[in-house]
């Protein structure tokens, strides 16, 4: 049934192929082949599309869908159609060609004349070629920046925050929404990267399971990336309820914050920031950092804290006039015109104030600290100006 | 808007670029106009030689496979160009070179947009972390979970059959149970562990069907979209007709898949070039592959089976 059914199919594709293939008329007129689409062609490759792709799928469906996808790899497809074109190939033979007036065969009155057979062949081709090529990674949404606050207590030289979640992003309020991912240490740069080609920018809480990153210096930080040498520990929602003391079991309590308890030396100013992370690790964006300082006085602690705002690298320029300090009154020969034939009869071209003879165009005079020593050069260049009064004569 | 798409051996810029000189002569070849970067068809590669050409059509050649068209081309030179026939016949031996083939591919194509997009439906922490530790290939497959036909191979890997699913149709198993259990499933399957990376090599979806399950069953998704529309259901009247009235498109794809006799050609899109693969088809689909269709190890086709060959044969009696 098989070889019947592929006699048959031969027979119409011949008379299919035959149908659609040009004459060599039609060739010269350059018209167009008949061509179909015929499917697409999905390369899948991992990490690099240098090596053999893991996958490729053939279709003839105008979409594709895969969940074939690890978490934190990036993806490479190359789409590529595959077009079915009733081409032609075409080849001269038996070529007559006149050798002299006189040609007994010759299919023409005139002199110069020639013959050629000309056969055309369809030429039915596949043709691949990639009409689109896009990276994609999994990588979980990232949360905003937590929410912290702090409280002490007087009788104990600690510092506590307690850390939520922050659900809204800025963009809600017509804001601009900061950048999700928070680059802080080496390895955030590549989550930052594969998070770029996921599609979706925007911080969101479905992948947040309640861990935050505590960041601690105890140095004014000039710059955020100087908190990437500070990290202390993570932290998550849930405490330890129990006392063995008690036979109480200790037993692991979700709430909906988490808690961080710092002893730190009194009377000093340290400086905290805080992540949240995802589940799988994806950070968020570093608060602002917070000055905290526990002060100790002769029977209780208290907290001072403020926002701490990172200094601004300001650039200066420092002028100062020197009409009062400095007067200089150049030699009278300066003081003339270099063509004065009379008062009414002179002139005065651009280089002439600087030198008369032409020797130069700048002046530089040399001052010298009397107390110091020091020196300091002023290179004097002129620029005329002509008003009125040079037209006038 | 359909594209012009050309061998770039056809796009000249002079006779003495043309491949074939003759058709340089009397014919067309494609020119591309800087102005606006739109091919100019044009015949002013003439030399001004040639005074007439004529082309009596032959009869064509049908007593091969693919019938082949004939035609005879008579031409006459300007007399006041040429000084004897010596000169006439090298002019002729320089213009029209015997036995060699000239190619001609110029078609007119709308190309396809596609977008792409990554959809993250919800969090599965325990189904993420698995895919950090198993290969792509092992992972689950929407299409094979998806597929509506009847095809044991399909369902076996798509559901990771277990020992344990014997009692059950595969497709009663849900989206969640399949993710839940997902670790369970590969170390339970029913054939060896490497078999569902193998046969997921080269995927052929080649039916238009309904899916049985929705995508928004899994945690994530990556989606193509391709602008230009399903192929199904084709009209007799295309080209492709034959193919899938016949079932051979399995044999075809398979047969582009397996071809290391491609050719790479260069064809003018537009202003670009581009490199494209291509495959003699009708090398292809006379070959034995045509006949025999046997899944390799590396290979996975969602088509429905057995149904529409006997359905064929017996319309056609």
């Amino acid at each position: 049934m098989n070889q019947l059914n592929a006699v048959r199919f031969l027979a119409d594709m011949r008379s299919q192929v035959d149908q659609s293939s040009r004459d060599i008329k039609q060739i010269y007129n350059n018209e167009n082949c008949e061509s179909f689409l015929l499917g697409y062609k999905i390369e899948k490759y991992l990490d690099n599309s240098a090596t053999q792709p893991i996958q490729t799928y053939y279709t003839i469906e105008n979409n594709l869908i895969d969940t074939q996808i690890k978490y934190g790899r990036k993806y490479i497809y190359k789409t590529k159609a595959l077009v079915g074109i009733f081409g032609s190939s075409y080849s001269y033979t038996n070529l007559q060609v006149a050798q002299s007036e006189a040609d007994p065969g010759a299919p023409t009155s005139e002199k110069y004349w020639a013959t050629v057979d000309v056969e055309c062949q369809p030429s039915f081709q596949i043709l691949e070629y990639e009409i689109d090529s896009h990276e994609v990674a999994f990588i979980d949404t990232p949360m905003l920046m937590p929410h912290a606050t702090l409280y002490g207590r007087k009788d104990k030289p600690f510092v506590n925050f307690m850390l939520q979640p922050r659900f809204f992003t800025l963009g809600d309020f017509g804001q601009e929404d900061p950048a999700p991912v928070g680059i802080l240490r080496p390895s955030d740069e590549r989550i930052a990267d594969l998070y770029e080609l996921s599609g979706d920018l925007r911080a969101s809480p479905d992948y947040f399971t309640g861990i935050y990153e505590v960041y601690r210096l105890d140095t004014p930080p000039m710059t955020k990336e100087d908190f990437a040498n500070g990290f202390l520990t993570t932290v998550d929602e849930s405490v330890d309820v129990g006392n063995l003391d008690k036979n109480i079991p200790i037993d692991r309590w979700e709430i909906d914050y988490a808690r961080f308890t710092d002893r730190i030396i009194p009377n000093k100013k340290y400086y905290y920031a805080f992540r949240s992370l995802t589940y799988h690790g994806t950070p968020s964006q570093l608060t602002e950092p917070i000055e905290v300082e526990l002060q100790q006085d002769s029977d209780e602690f208290k907290i001072v804290s403020k926002h701490y705002s990172y200094p601004q690298q300001n650039t200066y320029t420092y002028n100062k006039k020197a009409k009062r300090l400095i007067k200089i009154t150049p030699n009278i020969e300066r003081l003339l015109f270099s063509k004065e034939e009379s008062k009414d009869d002179w002139e005065l071209d651009e280089g002439e104030l600087v030198s008369s003879d032409g020797s130069g165009k700048a002046f530089k005079i040399r001052i010298t600290s009397k107390h110091t020593g020091k020196k300091m050069d002023l290179n004097i260049t002129f620029k005329l100006n002509k008003d009125d009064t040079f037209n006038q004569t | 808007m359909s594209t012009q798409i050309v061998d770039s051996e056809n796009v000249i810029r002079s006779l003495n670029e043309a491949p074939d000189k003759l058709r340089a002569e009397i014919g067309n070849y494609y020119r591309l106009n800087p102005a606006n970067n739109q091919y100019t068809l044009i015949g002013s590669f003439s030399s001004g030689k040639i005074k007439t050409a004529t082309i009596e059509d032959q009869l064509p050649n049908d007593q091969v496979l693919i019938p082949i068209k004939k035609a005879t081309i008579t031409i006459e030179g300007e007399e006041h160009v040429f000084r004897d026939h010596v000169q006439w016949n090298e002019y002729i031996a320089q213009t029209i070179t015997e036995n060699r083939q000239f190619l001609d591919h110029t078609f007119s194509f709308t190309q396809p947009t596609v977008t792409n997009q990554f959809i993250k439906n919800f969090h599965h922490p325990e189904y993420e972390d698995n895919t950090k530790i198993y290969p792509s290939n092992q992972l689950l497959n929407y299409n094979l979970i998806s597929y509506p036909w009847d095809s044991q191979k399909v369902k076996d890997i798509g559901y990771l059959r277990t020992q344990f699913d014997d009692q059950l149709p595969t497709n009663l198993v849900s989206s969640s149970v399949l993710l839940n259990e997902f670790p369970n499933r590969i170390a339970n399957y029913t054939g060896s562990i490497e078999e569902i990376s193998l046969k997921q090599r080269h995927i052929f979806d080649l039916d238009a069907s309904s899916p049985i399950k929705s995508k928004e069953d899994f945690p994530f998704y990556y989606e193509k979209k391709f602008s230009t529309g399903q192929l199904l259901p084709v009209p007799p009247q295309s080209s492709l007709y034959p193919l899938f009235q016949y079932k051979k498109l399995k044999n075809l794809f398979q047969s582009i898949k397996k071809d290391l006799s491609f050719s790479l050609r260069t064809f003018n899109i537009g202003r670009n070039q581009a490199q494209a693969k291509v495959y003699n088809a009708i090398s292809l689909l006379t070959s034995t592959s045509l006949v025999r269709f046997s899944e390799a190890t590396d290979e996975l086709f969602c088509y429905q089976k057995a149904k529409q060959t006997t359905a064929i044969f017996r319309k056609d009696l």
